[in-house]
């Protein structure tokens, strides 16, 4: 998918995006926020996606879990009150905001993580890449799947499976687990 | 959900027999803190995108029944105070309707010439000098005791006493008197009686109609 039609796309997608964030966050402010970050994540998902993808289906989905990232966000980061910072002069406690973020240890772990997933995800057959993506990406059931791609219900339930295995062994080998 | 459930779950979920939904209630439990080390695979395969629409549901459906309690709570409430105000007003009613004497007031005459007002059964206070005419009155026919009322008191409207949910003593008063019943359209006084007490009431009533009817014959 090249950049204008992604931007074609964009336009139509972001009603339903900021609907599903006001849903959220009851603020049309925030819902821009959201609407602004899941189309930025939208765009690197559809760089590896074909136009005939169900994208709107993802945007909802990608929404979802842009309000849920920035909720974690806004209510997750407290001020921790440091039991050693009174100031000396009338003791009051010193108040210091705790960084929430994650370390540059988890953020490079997540990427390598990230990376052994797509490798392991690159590695399906076409097939099997297809119909698991449908699934993943897209929250297609079983039988939407069938009827899209034209092959059994019992066929796609069986590759799924054989994909879903073998990434479950590579990532097992990959996490020595 | 139990470990067992869960690695159940699992297992369904490798064989291609999960629904999105249980897939999302999988990404939920897989992603627990406590969660066992060997579920970290099976939590980074269903993906970010699985865990966080499984939480912006999860959150809305506990938002969904947070108002959903305070609603029910507020009906309650609203219920509770709409109930206490209809029983201070019926027994502001009831007291201040009610008579000196025992008795409760029963019947309340309105004329144009003059008006008598039964607040107790005592003959003194049955007034009205009309034309009374000898009868006698049956006591357990409590339309009859009504007619007489109404004559002897020269009633234009006769507010009648009935007893609250008590279709017969309805049926009884109404009697003759049905279109005249259907007429009053003064509300009536509501007394939480049943038929037998209503029928003492009149029994009573009519003691007292029968010593204005003695005082008249003996004029």
């Amino acid at each position: 998918m090249n950049r204008l039609t992604f931007e074609h796309i964009a336009q139509r997608l972001r009603p339903r995006i900021v609907q599903v964030a006001y849903d959220f966050f009851e603020s049309m402010d925030d819902a821009e926020d959201v609407a602004q970050e899941t189309l930025v994540r939208m765009w690197r998902l559809c760089e590896r996606l074909d136009e005939n993808r169900n994208v709107e289906a993802l945007s909802v989905r990608v929404a979802k879990s842009v309000c849920v990232d920035m909720y974690r966000r806004q209510h997750l980061k407290v001020i921790r009150m440091d039991d050693n910072g009174c100031d000396g002069e009338d003791d009051t406690p010193k108040a210091q905001p705790t960084d929430t973020s994650p370390s540059p240890h988890e953020v490079l772990e997540a990427r390598e993580m990230q990376g052994v997933i797509e490798d392991a995800i690159q590695s399906l057959n076409p097939r099997e890449r297809q119909l698991f993506e449908m699934r993943q990406l897209e929250g297609l059931t079983t039988e939407d799947i069938s009827q899209q791609v034209g092959i059994p219900k019992a066929s796609v339930q069986s590759m799924i499976s054989m994909a879903r295995k073998k990434l479950f062994t590579e990532l097992k080998r990959k996490m020595s687990l | 959900m139990t470990t067992k459930d869960i690695n159940i779950l699992i297992d369904r979920y490798l064989a291609g027999e999960t629904t999105p939904e249980e897939e999302r209630q999988l990404a939920l439990e897989v992603a627990r803190e406590d969660a066992p080390t060997e579920w970290r695979a099976i939590a980074e395969m269903l993906g970010d995108l699985t865990l966080g629409e499984a939480m912006y549901d999860d959150i809305m459906q506990k938002r969904k029944e947070a108002r959903e309690r305070r609603r029910r709570m507020w009906m309650s409430w609203s219920v509770a105070s709409c109930v206490a105000v209809v029983m201070v007003v019926g027994a502001f009613l009831f007291c201040g309707n009610s008579g000196n004497d025992a008795l409760p007031l029963v019947a309340q005459a309105d004329s144009e010439n003059d008006v008598s007002q039964v607040d107790s059964v005592s003959a003194d206070t049955v007034a009205g000098k009309t034309d009374v005419q000898e009868k006698s009155v049956d006591t357990d026919d409590a339309s009859m005791m009504i007619k007489d009322i109404h004559r002897i008191t020269n009633a234009r409207r006769l507010y009648i006493a009935q007893a609250e949910e008590t279709d017969d003593v309805r049926e009884a008063v109404a009697g003759e008197y049905g279109d005249d019943y259907a007429e009053v359209d003064e509300p009536v006084m509501v007394l939480d009686m049943d038929l037998e007490e209503f029928r003492s009431c009149m029994a009573n009533l009519n003691e007292a109609v029968a010593v204005v009817r003695d005082d008249f014959d003996n004029e």
